[in-house]
Parts: C-alpha cells; sequence; structure tokens
C-alpha cells in the first residue's frame, strides 16, 4: 500500500476475493444508471423525493466510512511492518461502522415516520433498495472487521497478512460504494 | 502511538477524501456559483475521484498488477463518465 519500498506487483487479499468484490462493483454500476435511467423520466419527482432526505444524516455516514477506511488502512500498513497498535485502529473503523449503522437506522426511522417508505414512489424504491443492500454490506463488513481485529492482535498476525487485507479491501469497498450512493441520492437530485 | 511516513501519507490521503466531501456539500447548499444541475454534475465527479483515492492508496491497487488496475481505472473512468452524462442529460 502507500509508502511501500518494494514495489512488486501484488493482489492485495486472496485472489478469490475478488471474485466477489469485482460483480459486487458491476451489480452497484447497473444500480446506479438504472437510478439515473429513471430519473430522466421522472426529473421534478426525484428532485422532490431527494430534497426530503436527511442530507445532514448522509454527510455524518460519509465522514464515518472515510475515517473507518482511514484507519483499516493504517491497521494494515501496522501489521505489515510489524509496528503495533493495529487492532486498536480496527476497534477504532468499527466504531465508525457501528455509528454509521446507528444513523442509518435513525435516518429509516425518520422517513418511515414521515410516511416516506419504498412504495411512495421511484426515488423512494431506489433508496430504500440501493441504502438498504449497502447496509448489508456495513454489516458483513463489521463482522469482517471484528474477525482482522482479533487475528491482528496476534503475534503470529504477519503470517495472515492476505487475510487482513482481502477483509480490509472488503471494508474500503463497502466505503466507496457509499462514496457513489451519497453523490447520487443526496448531492445531485 | 507513532506515526510513520505511510501513516501520515494515508492521513492527508483522508484530509483530501475530506475537503472533496465538503466541496460538493458546500457547491450543493450554495446555489449562487453552481446551478443544481452543475452542483449535481460536480458532485458526481469529485465521487469518482474519491472513489478512485479508495482505490489506488487505500485498497492498494495503485501496487497490484495491471491486470487488476487497468480494468479498474476504466470501470471508475467509464462509471463516471456514464453518471455524468446521464445526469446532464435529463430535462431541467
Amino acid at each position: 500500500m502507500v509508502g511501500r519500498t518494494k514495489k512488486l506487483p501484488h493482489v492485495p487479499g486472496e485472489a478469490g476475493l475478488w471474485a466477489l468484490i469485482l460483480p459486487d462493483l458491476v451489480l452497484f454500476s447497473m444500480l446506479f444508471i438504472t437510478f439515473l435511467v429513471y430519473r430522466r423520466a421522472q426529473h421534478a419527482s426525484f428532485a422532490r423525493s431527494a430534497a426530503l432526505l436527511a442530507r445532514n444524516l448522509g454527510l455524518m455516514n460519509t465522514l464515518l466510512l472515510l475515517a473507518s477506511s482511514l484507519m483499516v488502512a493504517i491497521a494494515v500498513h501496522r501489521v505489515e511492518d510489524g509496528r503495533p497498535g493495529a487492532r486498536a485502529y480496527l476497534i477504532a473503523a468499527i466504531g465508525c461502522g457501528l455509528s454509521f449503522v446507528a444513523l442509518k437506522i435513525a435516518e429509516y426511522t425518520l422517513h418511515i415516520s414521515a410516511g416516506i417508505t419504498p412504495a411512495t414512489d421511484d426515488f423512494s424504491m431506489f433508496y430504500y433498495m440501493m441504502t438498504g443492500i449497502h447496509l448489508v454490506h456495513v454489516l458483513i463488513g463489521l463482522c469482517v472487521l471484528v474477525m482482522l481485529a482479533i487475528v491482528a492482535g496476534r503475534p503470529d498476525a504477519l503470517s495472515r497478512l492476505r487475510f487482513i487485507e482481502g477483509g480490509a479491501c472488503f471494508w474500503h469497498v463497502v466505503d466507496l460504494l457509499w462514496i457513489g450512493l451519497f453523490a447520487l441520492l443526496y448531492l445531485a437530485p | 502511538m507513532k506515526f510513520s511516513p505511510t501513516d501520515r501519507k494515508l492521513t492527508r490521503l483522508w484530509g483530501v477524501l475530506v475537503f472533496l466531501t465538503l466541496i460538493s456539500w458546500v457547491s450543493y447548499d450554495g446555489g449562487r456559483l453552481l446551478t443544481p444541475a452543475w452542483a449535481g454534475a460536480l458532485a458526481l465527479a469529485l465521487a469518482v475521484a474519491k472513489i478512485r483515492i479508495v482505490l489506488l492508496d487505500f485498497m492498494a491497487i495503485r501496487e497490484a498488477p495491471l491486470l487488476l488496475r487497468i480494468p479498474l481505472e476504466i470501470w471508475t473512468l467509464l462509471l463516471g463518465g456514464i453518471l455524468i452524462v446521464l445526469y446532464l442529460g435529463a430535462p431541467g
């Protein structure tokens, strides 16, 4: 990763993991494109519904995931370099992830109590579907981070570097998908 | 816990990610410098730039074999282009 001195190309994580990550990226790309195709046909309705989103919560969630990604990246380097502190960074990242889930639940509650459900209109259907699929990724990612935190605290953590890199990559995918969702749903009505 | 040069570099990149997020936020709220359509297009372009930073530097794709890096670079560019064209193509 950043700052390595020896630059032998290598696939981060185990190669099989990319067989999961790449189709996931394609799936979300198709969802993003489909969303915008629908938006072309219903521009005014999409803009009206997007204006009802809790944008402050969206921003806070973005900042939380960006912070968690930084912590996970630092943790991987600490394992790689044999420096202490990886587990603490991963626990901090888990804290950010849990805060994301709490805010997302608060946001859903807010919308549902205002009568905005997936059946309200096409924008709401896309909003719940895309953020819901993403939330499942966050929950899976949190389980992965817990496993990484356990492994990263062991004396033989370096021997599990591939596993740690792979788990970290999955979490970064969770972050980058949210970056796209945040722009599309909250900032580009 | 001491910060290494790598930790500092990653933290600087995180600062860039936060900065780009805030630019897209301000451009949406401002409404004076940009029309809503262009503010939205800017947010999408900045999102693509942020995704590229996460891919290349946080996920270490910069150091991956070209067989993995090139398709991901093409995907980022292509997705960004398609999204912005579709977004701006919608009737205002």
